[in-house]
């Protein structure tokens, strides 16, 4: 296509002879943007810095040479954070806008140093000490400062993933001690009580207005976590399975209504599918108490899911006209 | 050809021009809606995660309907399996008919799952479980891809056609001789050459205009496997175990320096010509094409610890690319580094940072479990998302 189209257009009378200059001349003086392929390297860039240096500084542990490269890291650590400090606006509730592309990367070369250098002086020196729960905990609280200082998504995303992280170890060591059926349990609460926490925190973001752009980092970090524990804890517990899927259906409640109200189509899709695989799993449950594998009950399964999946999809294409609607 | 409305087709494109024109501030909203209105599109296309869960769920559907032909029909001979697929996917097809003319599904999910699932039940069911030729597997691959592709314009299809034909002509050498198997990897260059050139002629046709994604993705397709074929890794490799190449650890394989010329300046030339011509799939392309050369030289020779490797390739492209956003800061020669199109440069974001994510959580962790392990710990969690 090209402006024969929209000169054709201006001809019928659809299109002003001032929009078609305009057209004319975007296109004339169009520029050509290498935005993403930049990014791309500056990430790859990233990506490989600090993966060289996370294996590099393990592998000379007991060599001279691992003071050089811990000199090393934090020559480019505490480089990136000047730099960042130098050219940030500061704080604020707001969002900030980034000063350009190229900070974010620096930040987030910043940032993965720190931890890899934390990481090992821990497993060097044991600054820490043995409370292993420490040595997870800072790297997560320099994440989070970060984040909030510097106005950074993937910051964030990567400080929720090491909250996780570190729950998940404090969690483990006190696992081993119990009997082997709690194993599973633990981790199961702990990503409840996870779950609970991220929503609580997007909730607390948009509420209170404290960088409200981080709802949804939040919010989607705590809607999978939570669907996922709740699943797993229907699969895992087998007396309270009804129970817990009735819990199930009031956290998919929550989202649907706020998937509806915020016009998100990603929430509805993932709110859909972790609630058609609970409801599936109470229906073969209802299947197994009944008769086991006759078959009659294979006719039923498949009737059953050729049935529920009509249901849902026409329920998705309505969902997609409520929010189209809107 | 094309089973979906032509005319909403072409209201299609020319609303995505009059989008673009809207997005670059060259026209007024009214003047958008006014031709909006003009041009209406009756399809029934559903946002883009709604599509994902619609071919989930038809694919659930289209399973248990497969299954339920099976309890009903299968009693006794394996002959039965393969005739309920092929008539599973001939069903499938006229589903897949129904839906789009009478429903006006365009891309919905529906239309593709109705069409990748028919397509695998009618290879599988006329190819059956016995042993036959590749070049078998590949012409029938061929036919049933190419069906895919021009009635239904999917992009996907056309790329395994594309891989099909390239087996096609594979094969079809090896069992020529000797001086053809000798000979093939320029005999898959020459495919691969000869395929980009006629689809960027076709490209600017008038004719091939509701084609255009499915050509963009052959093109890719195309400049990949002419790199992949005058690879110097891909070549003898596979001559080892194709041709059952007796080499020593360290022995080249035939024209081996002419393998090693177009394994270095291919991504190049590529690169140089996608700046030149303003090409972003050969820009593309050929930026990940470098990455192979890495590996490709890395291979066989070991030159540093990979990690060493690692660590200077990173600081040269942030230099790179630190000079770059420097260097295009105010535009140079019509490129500029500045994001021209902001359409949902928030989500973008969103999504940037689930990827940043997920390759680092794994990166800077000690590599045993004292720190960072755990079931529930680092790369795990973030994998689910």
């Amino acid at each position: 296509m090209d402006d024969i189209l929209f000169e054709k257009l201006q001809q019928e009378g659809l299109l002003s002879a001032e929009s078609l200059q305009k057209i004319k001349a975007h296109r004339s003086n169009h520029l050509f943007s290498l935005h993403w392929e930049i990014r791309g390297l500056l990430y790859l860039g990233v990506l490989l810095l600090t993966g060289g240096l996370g294996i590099l500084v393990y592998k000379n542990i007991e060599t001279i040479s691992h003071q050089a490269i811990l000199l090393f890291i934090a020559i480019v650590c505490t480089g990136s954070f000047y730099y960042c400090f130098k050219r940030s606006t500061g704080f604020s509730n707001e969002k900030v806008v980034s000063p350009s592309p190229l900070f974010d990367y620096i930040l987030l070369l910043g940032c993965i140093s720190l931890v890899i250098f934390i990481g090992y002086i821990q497993y060097q020196y044991n600054v820490f000490g043995n409370r292993l729960g420490l040595a997870g905990f800072i790297p997560m609280l320099v994440l989070f400062a970060s984040a909030y200082y510097f106005d950074n998504l993937a910051i964030l995303s990567m400080a929720i993933t090491n909250l996780a992280a570190w729950m998940g170890i404090t969690v483990t060591p006190v696992e081993i001690l119990k009997a082997n059926d709690f194993n599973n349990s633990t981790i199961i609460f702990t990503g409840l009580l996870l779950g609970l926490l991220l929503i609580s925190a997007a909730i607390f973001s948009k509420g209170r207005g404290f960088k409200k752009h981080f709802e949804f980092t939040y919010n989607n970090f705590g809607m999978h976590v939570i669907f996922i524990s709740c699943l797993a804890a229907m699969f895992e517990f087998e007396r309270i399975y009804l129970l817990l899927f009735v819990l199930l259906l009031g956290i998919a409640w929550y989202f649907y209504q706020k998937a509806l109200k915020e016009r998100s189509f990603y929430m509805i899709l993932v709110t859909s599918l972790y609630s058609y695989i609970g409801i599936s799993y109470i229906f073969l449950r209802l299947i197994d108490m009944i008769g086991g594998l006759s078959e009659s009950m294979i006719y039923m399964c498949i009737f059953y899911f050729i049935g529920s999946g009509i249901l849902m999809a026409m329920f998705l294409i309505n969902t997609n006209k409520k929010l189209k609607r809107k | 050809m094309i089973a979906y409305n032509k005319e909403w087709l072409n209201n299609l494109l020319l609303r995505q021009e009059v989008d673009n024109a809207f997005d670059e501030q060259c026209m007024d909203e009214s003047e958008r809606d006014t031709l909006y209105k003009k041009y209406g599109v009756g399809f029934y296309s559903p946002n883009v995660f709604i599509r994902l869960g619609l071919f989930f769920l038809t694919l659930v559907i289209m399973l248990f309907s497969f299954g339920l032909m099976i309890m009903i029909f299968l009693r006794d001979a394996d002959d039965m399996f393969r005739g309920i697929l092929i008539f599973f996917g001939i069903s499938s097809f006229v589903a897949l008919e129904l839906i789009v003319k009478r429903k006006r599904h365009y891309r919905s999910g529906v239309d593709d799952a109705l069409l990748w699932g028919g397509a695998c039940a009618l290879y599988v069911g006329i190819c059956g479980f016995d042993e036959r030729s590749e070049v078998f597997y590949c012409i029938l691959a061929f036919l049933v891809s190419i069906y895919g592709w021009l009635r239904f314009t999917d992009r996907l299809m056309a790329a395994v056609g594309l891989l099909s034909l390239l087996g096609i002509i594979f094969y079809t050498s090896l069992e020529l001789g000797n001086i053809a198997k000798t000979i093939v990897p320029f005999i898959i260059m020459a495919a691969s050459a000869g395929v980009y050139f006629s689809v960027k002629k076709l490209y600017e046709k008038k004719t091939a205009i509701h084609y255009r994604q499915c050509l963009e993705m052959i093109s890719i397709i195309a400049l990949i496997s002419f790199y992949a074929a005058g690879n110097y890794y891909v070549v003898r490799e596979l001559s080892i175990t194709m041709f059952h190449l007796d080499l020593q650890p360290g022995q080249s394989i035939p024209f081996g320096w002419l393998f090693w010329i177009f394994t270095f300046t291919i991504p190049l030339l590529y690169i140089a010509r996608g700046l030149q011509k303003k090409d972003i799939v050969l820009i593309r392309v050929g930026l990940l094409l470098v990455a192979a050369i890495v590996f490709t030289v890395r291979y066989y020779y070991h030159i540093l610890p990979v990690e060493l490797i690692m660590l200077l390739a990173g600081i040269l492209l942030l230099a790179i690319g630190y000079a770059l956003t420097k260097y295009l800061h105010e535009p140079k020669y019509g490129f500029t580094f500045q994001e021209l199109s902001k359409k949902d440069a928030a989500g973008k974001l969103n999504i940037e940072s689930l990827l940043l994510t997920q390759t680092f959580a794994n990166g800077p962790e000690v590599p045993d479990t004292k720190f960072g392990g755990g079931s529930f710990g680092g790369g795990g969690t973030s994998a689910d998302y």
